[in-house]
């Protein structure tokens, strides 16, 4: 066992985790933008939203990350390649995140609308007061889902330089050339953060479907 | 100028989408047999194909390739199997994890009510799932099939990265080559588009197509598609692979 190895690849982790969770704090707040519009926007911010989330949804997260990080440079924005990873994939996670939260909001019944509605309250706060708080909670485990995913997306930052774990381990590869250690590392690294993350998470969603069941 | 770009886009085109039809059709055939083993009789057998998609989809893709190109690339070449194979093992290995999940939640749903009925009836565990598992589910399984494919068309940018030269290498040898990265990239996110939207259009008039028409709401949005858990009806928002 290589300690010093081990205890590299997890300095570069550190990074990994700053560029999911930059990138899922972003995604989040962008999503939850995306889906508030879509409900409570007219036709065309409806329209527009959807677009946006339909486009953004096409497009290859390392395609969104060559543009940002080597296409802004030409009209003058120079972003850092840990920004740039930042705003990439958490722009690339909205369009995901946007149909969390809609799917979440659509699962509170048309007739509680229609309830708010009689007792003489405002769109605005018929959505803040019955609606979002209600919908909202059934996003929870998609939403840390999504974290988990952008842990394992945030190596694609390797792509630009970032030195997160992937790109470490290149360095540690061409230096020292023992890569069946260092990938046995990096495997088991993932393997001991992300599984028991998927298993709560899958628990954590079982028990707020039978919540909405019941 | 565009019109060469166009033209040597279009040679990486060809691969990416190779790349994902050989993918796709593999993952497919996998991700059933994965979901299959959910409606095992033997508990062992349903429990170790839950372990397989979980542990694997636990390792990200892009250290996954580059680790087994880097480790295995000279040593598979010799034994002819090019790039093109190694990256195709790896996506089907990978993405089955996924889409063989998302099937699994649709198996268990469709063979809840089935299974007693088909022991009763003594048909084994294989023509279970083939004659009666499989064939009811295709409603469910069809449009989270085509959306599963259009992340596998996008994660093969990735393939990118152990020197194959898809669509999205060519557009960097491209920038390398001309030093235009915006207008270069720009048009590489329209092929990506111009292939992604039409199946993006096919997916959603699927999950229409599926649906039954009294579990449509007032609005005609997808509410609730075919009876499938809560889990995987939020898939089809974020399609196959509640975890990427």
């Amino acid at each position: 066992v290589n300690l010093g190895l081990i205890g590299r690849l997890l300095d570069a982790g550190v990074v990994t985790v700053e560029v999911a969770l930059g990138a899922w704090i972003l995604g989040s707040i962008l999503g939850l933008i995306f889906a508030i519009l879509r409900h409570l926007g007219g036709l065309m911010t409806r329209t527009a939203v959807s677009s946006t989330v339909i486009l953004l949804r096409a497009v290859p997260q390392l395609v969104l990350l060559y543009l940002i990080y080597f296409g802004l440079p030409v009209v003058g924005i120079q972003l850092s390649s840990l920004v740039a990873a930042i705003i990439a994939l958490g722009v690339a996670e909205s369009a995901f995140t946007a149909e969390y939260f809609r799917a979440g909001l659509q699962t509170v019944a048309a007739t509680q609308g229609e309830a708010g509605e009689s007792l003489g309250l405002s769109r605005l706060r018929i959505f803040s007061l019955i609606i979002a708080p209600q919908g909202l909670i059934v996003a929870v485990p998609a939403l840390l889902n999504s974290l988990i995913g952008l842990l394992k997306l945030a190596t694609l930052a390797s792509a630009v330089g970032a030195p997160e774990i992937l790109y470490q381990s290149q360095i540690e590869m061409s230096r020292f050339g023992n890569l069946s250690a260092i990938a046995a590392t990096v495997v088991l690294i993932y393997i001991l953060v992300t599984l028991p993350g998927i298993r709560v998470v899958r628990r954590l969603e079982r028990r707020i479907s039978r919540m909405q069941t019941v | 100028v565009w019109q060469t770009w166009i033209s040597s886009l279009s040679e990486g085109l060809q691969l990416t989408l190779e790349l994902t039809l050989v993918i796709s059709a593999l993952t497919i055939a996998l991700s059933l047999v994965i979901a299959a083993t959910s409606t095992s009789e033997i508990r062992l057998v349903a429990h170790l194909g839950h372990l397989y998609t979980d542990v694997i989809r636990s390792v990200p893709l892009l250290p996954a390739l580059i680790f087994v190109y880097y480790g295995l690339g000279g040593q598979l070449k010799d034994w002819g199997i090019n790039t093109f194979w190694l990256v195709v093992v790896v996506f089907v290995v990978s993405e089955s994890s996924y889409l063989g999940e998302v099937y699994r939640a649709i198996f268990e749903t469709v063979a809840a009510g089935q299974l007693e009925a088909a022991k009763s009836l003594g048909l084994s565990w294989l023509k279970t799932n083939i004659r009666i598992v499989i064939p009811t589910s295709v409603p469910a399984l069809l449009p989270v099939t085509v959306n599963g494919m259009i992340l596998i068309l996008k994660d093969t940018s990735l393939a990118s990265m152990v020197t194959l030269p898809e669509l999205t290498l060519t557009a960097t040898t491209t920038v390398s080559e001309s030093f235009q990265p915006l207008p270069v990239y720009l048009l590489l996110a329209g092929f990506y588009l111009v292939i992604v939207l039409p199946v993006t259009g096919l997916s959603s008039f699927l999950e229409r197509r599926m649906q039954l028409p009294s579990r449509r709401d007032r609005d005609g949005n997808s509410a609730t598609a075919v009876p499938i858990p809560a889990a995987v009806a939020l898939d089809e928002a974020e399609p196959a692979g509640v975890i990427r």
